[in-house]
């Protein structure tokens, strides 16, 4: 089984039992299973909340999992490694493709390097593997950061702040604008100078600056609630849409999964909790009676 | 040993950084063809990288069901639905449509991972009424701004005058120039850094003394 | 248990308050027609002068944590390349949760849109690195990626006719909820000079507004305002498409009413706090 998904071979879809009617409404099912458990979070901390999160934490894992071999390390590494040796795992020959060259072991050599991190007396090998890391990225970046975040934002200062028109007319909202957004960059600039006390003639300078942060972080507070309650939106949506009888065209029909599922998931959460306040109610008892005998 | 251990990861980090940096001022087509190899090989590393956390993942896990430790049965719903996902992908139909690793995250993981993000539609709100107090100007700029941007964001907000060109203008003005002030202190600080790692000042990534 | 609903009281309230509006409102329906801000036109505007079959690029920098925002945004700019006859090239370097999601929603829309795989438009994988993929692909697109998603090598399909690199495709549109947005500014913008659009949610917004004034980014769709925005500019040019119910009609445009009720509600909820707490400091001056 494993041998396919090292093969260099495309196997041949069969008809998907996954894709069928009944898989669809279980997919549904399980959809509002899992959102519904865990908006309880709402309620608080709780048996069927803790259950859907320890859920998705493994699905996710094992996803990540097979998403890195099939998006990179199977076609970037592996399949070309074998194409340079001339046959698969299989021993099935494998032709040259174009840009596959010897090069390939310098980040072959780095991955296993990384890998030996789990391995306790070669863990000191991942180092040279994070080395590489840091080192390419910070080589590439730093020239373009200058570039991208310093020069061209700097060269947006130093554009007369005199605004025109198309028909060449003066623009005093241009330019009044243009000399606020001036003075808002050395102020908040000067905000965060802490060599320099804010006292005497910086003090006015960094406290336009707060103003002008307190503004930019509103702004940021309002498009957060925004993105926020959108995404709250598609969810309730979603649940509205699987309260029905039936399917919209093209969509598996739910038979009122989030009704039910409602029903399901309250009634876990309570039994759950009752449970919960018995057994602590109960260990205390049991508690204070250890006590009793030896006070 | 020691110099295998601290030395080389250095020179590759300085090796790998400069080299960079020279090729950025080469347009030679082989500087060209240098920075497309490295940027693939960078691709791959950091794919297997990514493999890191799940390895200690799976130690954590396995360490809290050893020690039969508080909340030790939810670490075991973890690895059984890890251990099922990693068997959906022996499928031979593993990431196309139609194979079950790619039900399991249509129908596990997407709608889990939406729906925790879209619980801070509720703890924003919560947020908003409890601290967004007018305790002072500063504080009344704050929420005064919030209330303008949120209602200039929806169609609502057309309907009361001056919103939506207040709105816009906030975002033109002082927001550009408080964003713009904060990017300069952001890219002195990463270039800063950067420079570091690649003279083997900044040594954190190393990890430990060893 | 009285203690617990004491103490919770407060914030068990707000929850449902937000819920009832949330769902009153949806159940109610109807969609809003939003005039779309200059920011969000010129993106528009710029997709609606290329003639036909110019290549587009779009990075597809989104999970499920984020698609209820841009998957509205996506659907419309697809909805005007296929009304524009332009060919649409999708890849990814944010995760690899995204293909899938890009995937489905490609899939969906170019269905409704009768455009063919391959011919108006490819689907590219995840490349991991950051700009590091972007970086290479400004040397040569087969290198980063000599075959497509479905394993067809990329130089057989016709969409990919005269394209070798990143600076052939005259705008990308770049949809992301994370800080690749940075990536693409640093390594296509700074590096290959490549004309960048952004389609980003609403918390990534407001970091990227500094950007069109330098024109380093032409335009930005933020959130599911920017979404709704371009659904009508959409629908304004596209008489068929206003007519249809389907999702590229308005995903956006459906929830905008709910938006703007629960906005209206986060702000009077503001308002009560903000009443409660002087009428407090009021008792305790008295």
């Amino acid at each position: 089984m494993i041998l396919h998904l090292l093969a260099n071979t495309d196997p041949a879809a069969p008809p998907t039992f996954w894709e069928g009617d009944a898989m669809s409404v279980l997919g549904v099912w399980a959809s509002v299973g899992f959102t519904l458990a865990l908006y309880t979070f709402l309620y608080k901390d709780n048996a069927v909340f803790k259950f859907a999160e320890h859920v998705y934490v493994g699905v996710t894992n094992g996803w990540l999992l097979w998403q890195a071999w099939f998006a990179s390390v199977k076609p970037d590494l592996v399949y070309p490694l074998g194409r340079l040796i001339g046959h698969d795992v299989l021993r099935r020959p494998q032709a040259l493709e174009e840009g596959d060259t010897w090069w390939l072991l310098v980040p072959a050599v780095f991955a296993t390097f990384m890998l030996l991190r789990f391995i306790p007396k070669a863990s000191w090998l991942s180092r040279w593997s994070f080395a590489f890391i840091v080192g390419t990225t910070a080589g590439t970046q730093l020239p373009l950061q200058v570039q991208a975040f310093l020069f061209r934002q700097m060269g947006a200062m130093l554009d007369s702040p005199i605004k025109h028109g198309e028909d060449g007319g003066f623009l005093f909202m241009g330019t009044l604008s243009a000399i606020l957004l001036f003075i808002g960059v050395i102020s908040v600039l000067a905000y965060f100078v802490f060599a320099v006390e804010h006292k005497g003639a910086v003090r006015p300078v960094a406290r336009t600056g707060v103003v002008f942060l307190m503004i930019a972080f509103g702004a940021h507070f309002g498009y957060t609630v925004m993105g926020r309650e959108s995404l709250l939106i598609e969810r309730v949506q979603f649940l509205i849409g699987s309260s029905m009888a039936k399917g919209a065209e093209n969509e598996p029909n739910p038979h009122h999964a989030t009704v039910w599922l409602l029903i399901a998931v309250v009634a876990a959460v309570v039994v759950l909790e009752v449970l919960r306040v018995k057994r602590e109610a109960s260990a205390k008892v049991e508690a204070e009676a250890a006590k009793g005998p030896q006070a | 040993m020691g110099h295998l251990k601290r030395t080389v990861p250095l020179w590759i980090a300085f090796i790998f950084g400069v080299g960079l940096i020279i090729q950025y001022f080469v347009p030679h087509p082989i500087s060209q063809k240098a920075l497309g190899m490295t940027q693939k090989w960078l691709v791959i590393v950091v794919f297997v990288a990514l493999l890191l956390g799940l390895g200690s993942l799976l130690q954590s896990h396995l360490r809290k069901i050893k020690a039969q430790s508080a909340g030790w049965g939810y670490s075991v719903v973890t690895l059984t639905v890890l251990a099922l996902t990693v068997a959906a992908g022996f499928h031979p139909n593993n990431d196309k449509p139609g194979g079950p690793l790619l039900w399991a995250y249509t129908n596990a993981y997407s709608p889990m991972s939406s729906t925790m993000f879209s619980l801070l539609g509720f703890f924003i709100a919560s947020a908003a009424f409890r601290a967004f107090r007018a305790r002072s100007l500063e504080a009344t700029l704050l929420l005064c701004t919030a209330v303008i941007v949120m209602l200039g964001q929806v169609p609502l907000g057309a309907y009361i005058p001056g919103v939506s060109n207040i709105s816009a203008w906030i975002l033109g003005v002082p927001l550009t120039a408080a964003k713009r002030a904060l990017t300069f202190g952001v890219a002195l600080g990463s270039i800063a850094t950067a420079l570091r790692i690649i003279f083997g000042i900044e040594r954190s990534y190393l990890g430990g003394s060893e | 248990m009285t203690d617990e609903l004491r103490k919770n009281a407060t914030r068990w309230a707000i929850f449902a308050t937000v819920a009832v509006v949330v769902v009153v409102s949806l159940l109610i329906g109807g969609v809003s027609d939003f005039k779309a801000t200059p920011v969000v036109m010129k993106v528009y505007d710029t997709i609606e002068k290329m003639p036909a079959g110019t290549p587009l690029l779009i990075s597809a920098d989104f999970d499920p944590g984020s698609e209820a925002e841009l998957e509205p945004m996506l659907r419309a700019i697809l909805a005007q390349c296929w009304r524009k006859k332009l060919r649409v090239v999708v890849m990814s370097i944010c995760s690899v949760n995204s293909p899938p999601l890009a995937g489905r929603i490609l899939k969906e829309s170019a269905a409704a849109h009768g455009a063919v795989y391959g011919t108006d438009f490819v689907q590219f994988g995840y490349r991991a690195g950051g700009s590091a993929p972007i970086l290479a692909l400004g040397q040569d697109w087969f290198a980063v990626y000599p075959k497509d998603l479905n394993d067809t090598p990329s130089r057989e399909l016709p969409v990919m006719k005269g394209i070798t690199k990143l600076t052939d495709f005259p705008l990308c549109l770049e949809i992301s909820a994370v800080s690749t947005i940075d990536y693409w500014i640093l390594a296509g913008n700074a590096k290959y000079g490549l004309k960048l659009a952004l389609g980003v949610t609403a918390v990534m917004a407001t970091d990227y507004y500094q950007y069109l004034a330098t024109g380093q980014v032409v335009g930005i769709i933020g959130g599911i305002a920017g979404a709704s925005q371009y659904e009508s500019l959409t629908r304004r040019d596209d008489l068929k498409r206003a007519s249809e119910s389907g999702k590229d009609g308005g995903l956006a445009s459906s929830r905008m009413p709910t938006q703007s009720a629960i906005h209206v509600a986060v702000v009077l909820l503001i308002l009560i706090g903000n009443i409660l707490y002087f009428m407090g400091r009021r008792k305790a001056k008295a």
